[in-house]
């Protein structure tokens, strides 16, 4: 019979193992209704752990408020309100419906997303489309430039996506979205807040299908555009990559291995492979950040978003070493970034298989965040993140860098040591 | 030109001490420095856990750059001054936290301790091996935990076996004696304690300074807030301070941890809690 002590051990090499294995690929896209499971009318996913409206943070509420307005719900954020106070509406984490969405993660019922196949695990998870910076829903805004925005991505990038996929299935599975993240790291990514080399290697590699859609020219071009523009586009496909891989380390009896890391502007939550869907909650950490000017910290909201999940699957913040150029975004120096990567092996399980950092020698990165190795040495997940105005409406105001508090850590060992040593 | 730190606070021996007016450098790390003022201990430290014997400092650069080992150091109560430091003590506060003596507050407590002792056993890095495998801590545990849980009279042999045993700056064995002495006699056990002149044989300078203040009552932030806890009878509160505490050092935190739990499990049997000494025990030992 084997010790406690081996049988952990085996379940945090097949959980990270599994991980690292994780294949995903985009295959397809659809609105959330007809893709996300479980998805309702009349029910808004966010990002982080459960939240209520009362508890709910100013960027938040904006989203929420915007989702409802977007959906034609309501006509007025008022009412929009009331439908969430009353209950008509209801919330519910991304996490619950393997999907993911960057800082408030609102995903509504006829908002297009991403679908991603793990072709390793046969897993499937979700995503909404990237706006791009600045006054966007994600960061709580909700006025008609946002909302024109949204359906102007309904209308006409969405459709290109659509077809654009269904033309290059035609031929292969899918977009690998680990070779273009393994890629990625190699240019100066650490493709949670810098995407600007996945975003240039994604649209190469699906600009000729989209060429043969067959769509309106016009149409083709805009989408185009757009997403050459925002260098957060491959952000989403990214994060759905994430939870694609640390899904597949999820349910493993025994493993101390972190799967979900997540924020919602009030609360920040994490969940351990061998305790299911158990949230533990710790209030969220307002992030050291850059700002943009006219903005301080006294306006910055505490951290919100699923985008954690990129370092939870050992990218992100834990590769800030093979993104120099991300501190002139977030803050901090080059050699903080280096420090931070070389933190983060001390914390986690395993050096990442094919995610890679050329600066470290080619290191893989520090990937399988390990809840024993957090609270023997007290060292907590560092990761990057964007910064949105605390109040609703304004949206994004900077970005920066924010450690988990310990006291996440804490619980979900306790819980761990109730489940499996009594 | 020196380089200035603020300390944080003082602990209330650290500024007895500073009385000495100066003070040798005994060993320097890269966040701690151990002075030898008169023959007593005092740690400046960039560590995160307030005690007795400590000063805590702001961060800045590493000690083992700015001190020297046996570098003499003066001290006042408005900095403590060496060749390329200067350290000011003079908006600092001040430590002093005495614990109470009191029995453990609540038998229920055993389950938590159950699950300490388990985390503890799982948070361990086998690579080095561990203490709790070895032949003086069974000893320890026939000689000294087995008579203390039936009431009867300990083997001092046994317990002096544990000294200076095993590995590190603070060897294992001690530090599972500063996490058991006071942590027993603080819930109103026995109050046990190792001779001066046991301690000067059997073990390092500071390993020996530290143990004996430990089993004088002068323990750290996260051993007192461990025992009030279990005094309180708060099993949640008592494992929150138990995972501060291992933290500390490569293996320490994790012995002055098992000393700690052993102890109260002896209390807590004793109290009425039958079994939570052989369950505790026997996730230390597997």
């Amino acid at each position: 019979m084997s010790s406690i002590r081996e049988e952990v051990e085996k379940a945090n090499r097949e959980a990270v193992e599994r991980m690292m294995e994780s294949d995903p690929l985009w295959v397809d896209m659809g609105l959330a209704k007809d893709k996300i499971p479980g998805m309702r009318d009349y029910m808004l996913l966010h990002a982080g752990p459960p939240l209520t409206w009362e508890r709910a943070s100013g960027p938040m509420k904006g989203a929420i408020i915007g989702a409802i307005l977007y959906e034609g719900w309501a006509s007025t954020p008022e009412e929009a309100e009331n439908l969430v106070k009353s209950g008509q509406v209801t919330l519910e984490p991304n996490h619950h419906h393997s999907s993911v969405g960057p800082m408030a993660g609102v995903i509504s019922p006829s908002m297009p997303v991403y679908e991603v196949w793990d072709r390793r695990w046969g897993n499937r998870t979700y995503s909404n489309l990237n706006e791009g910076i600045g006054k966007v829903l994600r960061y709580g805004g909700y006025d008609e430039e946002v909302l024109g925005r949204l359906r102007w991505m309904s209308e006409v990038l969405y459709p290109v996506l659509k077809a654009t996929i269904k033309e290059l299935r035609s031929e292969k599975e899918g977009v690998s979205l680990k070779s273009i993240i393994a890629q990625a790291l190699q240019m100066g990514d650490d493709c949670h807040n810098r995407y600007n080399a996945a975003t240039s290697l994604f649209l190469r590699e699906i600009t000729p299908y989209m060429m043969r859609t067959g769509h309106d020219k016009k149409m083709i071009i805009e989408a185009y555009n757009f997403m050459n523009a925002n260098n957060f586009t491959m952000l989403n496909l990214g994060m759905a990559a994430a939870k694609a891989m640390t899904l597949a380390a999820h349910n493993i009896e025994y493993s101390t291995i972190v799967t979900v890391m997540s924020r919602n502007g009030t609360d920040t939550g994490i969940w351990l492979s061998s305790l299911g869907d158990r949230w533990f909650t710790a209030p969220a950490p307002i992030p050291k950040g850059v700002w943009f000017p006219g903005y301080s910290d006294e306006d910055a909201n505490p951290d919100l978003g699923d985008s954690s999940i990129t370092e939870t699957a050992g990218f992100g913040g834990f590769a800030m070493a093979a993104a120099p150029a991300i501190v002139s975004w977030v803050g901090g120096s080059v050699q903080l970034a280096i420090e931070t990567t070389k933190k983060m092996y001390e914390i986690t399980y395993a050096k990442h298989k094919y995610f890679q950092i050329p600066y470290l020698n080619f290191q893989g990165t520090p990937t399988g965040i390990d809840v024993r190795k957090v609270l023997k040495t007290g060292i907590t997940p560092t990761i990057n993140t964007g910064v949105a105005h605390k109040k609703a409406g304004i949206g994004q105001i900077g970005a920066g860098i924010v450690s988990f508090p310990l006291q996440l850590f804490k619980d979900a060992f306790k819980a761990y040591a109730e489940k499996y040593g009594l | 030109m020196a380089y200035k730190i603020k300390a944080k606070y003082i602990g209330r021996l650290a500024e007895k001490l500073i009385h000495h007016g100066k003070a040798r450098v005994r060993h320097v790390f890269k966040n701690t420095v151990y002075l030898d003022a008169g023959g007593e201990l005092i740690v400046i430290t960039r560590k995160g856990f307030k005690a007795p014997m400590n000063i805590g400092v702001e961060e800045g650069h590493s000690f083992d750059k700015l001190v020297k080992p046996c570098e003499v150091m003066r001290l006042s109560h408005l900095r403590i001054e060496g060749e390329r430091i200067v350290i000011h003590l003079d908006e600092s506060s001040t430590y002093d936290y005495v614990p109470a003596i009191h029995e453990p507050g609540a038998v229920s407590v055993g389950e938590a301790l159950v699950r300490g002792a388990f985390m503890v056993s799982i948070l361990y890095d086998d690579a080095g091996g561990r203490i709790t495998h070895s032949h003086p801590f069974m000893r320890f545990l026939e000689g000294v935990v087995a008579p203390l849980s039936a009431g009867g009279t300990i083997d001092a042999e046994a317990l002096h076996r544990l000294l200076g045993y095993g590995w590190g700056f603070t060897p294992s064995g001690d530090d599972i004696l500063t996490g058991f002495l006071p942590t027993l006699w603080h819930l109103k056990g026995p109050r046990i304690t190792i001779p001066v002149e046991v301690l000067e044989k059997a073990t390092t300078w500071a390993s020996g300074r530290l143990l004996r203040y430990a089993q004088e009552g002068l323990i750290d932030e996260g051993l007192a807030g461990f025992i009030r806890a279990i005094q309180i009878g708060d099993g949640e509160l008592a494992l929150d301070h138990m995972l501060g505490i291992v933290r500390r050092g490569h293996t320490s935190g994790l012995e002055i941890a098992v000393g700690a739990l052993i102890a109260s499990s002896i209390m807590c049997e004793r109290a009425g809690g039958y079994g939570v000494l052989r369950r505790v025990l026997g996730k230390l030992i597997s």
